[in-house]
């Protein structure tokens, strides 16, 4: 039996234990406290990581984590990612400079991005339509990265694997071109 | 070769503006040229429309500006462009008028072979994704690899045509880059690495089992 992980990172607030809950088996288990910024409208935090897994019909377990959202608690993200399937970016568009909360995502992730399947999931979007996955695109563009672009719903389980789906399209080419 | 967006009688701040929009579009589905003298394949009007069709028969269409919320009297439903120009009104226009549709798309990604080998160098616009709901996976393999349309066929077990499609859609509007060479097949030997690779496709296929996905 061998474990597996992938990692959701993203903002305060963004919904990554919600999108964890969506597919893990069990509920996910979470550190959380009581959230002492003001700026987000939200009674708890997480403060070391989000854990769930589904396990998979070989008792192989796919492990899904998901970072603690704030960036003083940054040191956990490198930790997080070691070793990872690959990364799950998840943003939200009503915040005020998604596009900034972007940049800095890839700049904290941006060792493991080098190589990394890596997937972009921008929530709320129906209501703060702008920026749309086209700017996301061109900022990425900017730095020279193609990453996959996805509205998503954390709630919706649907979405939350269509995300995972071109993380999973990633590691197959990927593990194709490393085939001798 | 690019269309050409034909102008007449529109204001020089308004042309230099189309000019603007035109370059800079990242959604548009073909190469556009504005020109204020050649013949073209659309031409924006400034006034009366059936007038400007008899001096320019070379037109393809024939579009007149109007003001913001108001439509053209005489054939309300007739193709306008609003005043102030607003780029995603022209990007819409002339990505209707441009010659596309599956068909022709397909005929134009055939041209290359299905084995010669593209990669993204950005994302792919939402307009072009939205065309194909397997559009998404596929754009995901692009991203990390350079894929031809034979192989996308078998990453995304979908019609080779509809890879070359889409990577005729992606090659219209620069999201693409070629690599000619073709990769060699590989040898069917049972080394370490590809005993390896045989494992994590296993993993892959586990976990999407798993999601549902397969």
């Amino acid at each position: 039996m061998r474990d597996f992980k992938l990692v959701f990172t993203g903002p305060m607030g963004v919904g990554k234990t919600t999108a964890i809950a969506a597919i893990s088996e069990t509920a996910p288990i979470a550190t959380e406290v009581a959230n002492a910024d003001t700026s987000v409208a939200k009674a708890t935090t997480t403060v070391g990581l989000d854990f769930g897994q589904v396990t998979l019909d070989n008792g192989d377990r796919l492990r899904l984590y998901g970072t603690p959202g704030q960036s003083r608690f940054d040191f956990m993200w490198k930790i997080l990612v070691r070793d990872a399937l690959g990364l799950a970016i998840l943003l939200d568009n009503s915040r005020p400079d998604p596009l900034a909360d972007l940049a800095q995502y890839l700049d904290g992730f941006a060792g493991a991005l080098e190589r990394m399947p890596c997937a972009v999931g921008v929530s709320r979007l129906p209501s703060h339509p702008t920026p749309t996955l086209d700017d996301y695109a061109q900022a990425l563009a900017a730095r020279g990265l193609v990453l996959p672009l996805l509205a998503v719903d954390p709630r919706r389980k649907d979405d939350v694997v269509a995300l995972i789906e071109t993380l999973l399209m990633q590691i197959e080419v990927l593990d194709e071109e490393a085939a001798p | 070769m690019p269309l050409v967006l034909g102008v007449m009688g529109l204001p020089q701040v308004e042309v230099e503006l189309l000019r603007i929009i035109v370059r800079l579009s990242s959604n548009l589905r073909s190469l556009w040229t504005v020109s204020e003298s050649q013949p073209c394949d659309l031409l924006l009007v400034d006034g009366d429309a059936p007038a400007a069709e008899r001096q320019t028969p070379a037109a393809r269409f024939v579009v007149p500006m109007v003001a913001r919320g108001e439509a053209v009297a005489a054939a309300p439903a007739r193709r306008t462009l609003a005043r102030p120009i607003y780029a995603e009104e022209l990007v819409a226009l002339l990505n209707q008028v441009a010659p596309s549709g599956a068909s022709g798309d397909a005929a134009r990604a055939m041209v290359r072979s299905i084995r010669a080998r593209a990669s993204l160098i950005r994302w792919p616009s939402q307009v072009t994704l939205q065309r194909h709901p397997i559009y998404v996976r596929l754009a995901a393999a692009l991203s990390k690899s350079a894929q031809s349309a034979e192989s996308l066929s078998v990453l995304g077990r979908i019609d080779v045509q509809e890879c070359s499609t889409f990577l005729g859609l992606l090659e219209e509007e620069g999201a693409l880059t070629w690599s000619e060479e073709a990769r060699a097949p590989r040898p069917s030997g049972a080394s370490a690495g590809a005993e390896a690779a045989q494992h994590k496709r296993g993993l892959l296929s586990r976990i999407r089992r798993r999601l549902g996905l397969a």
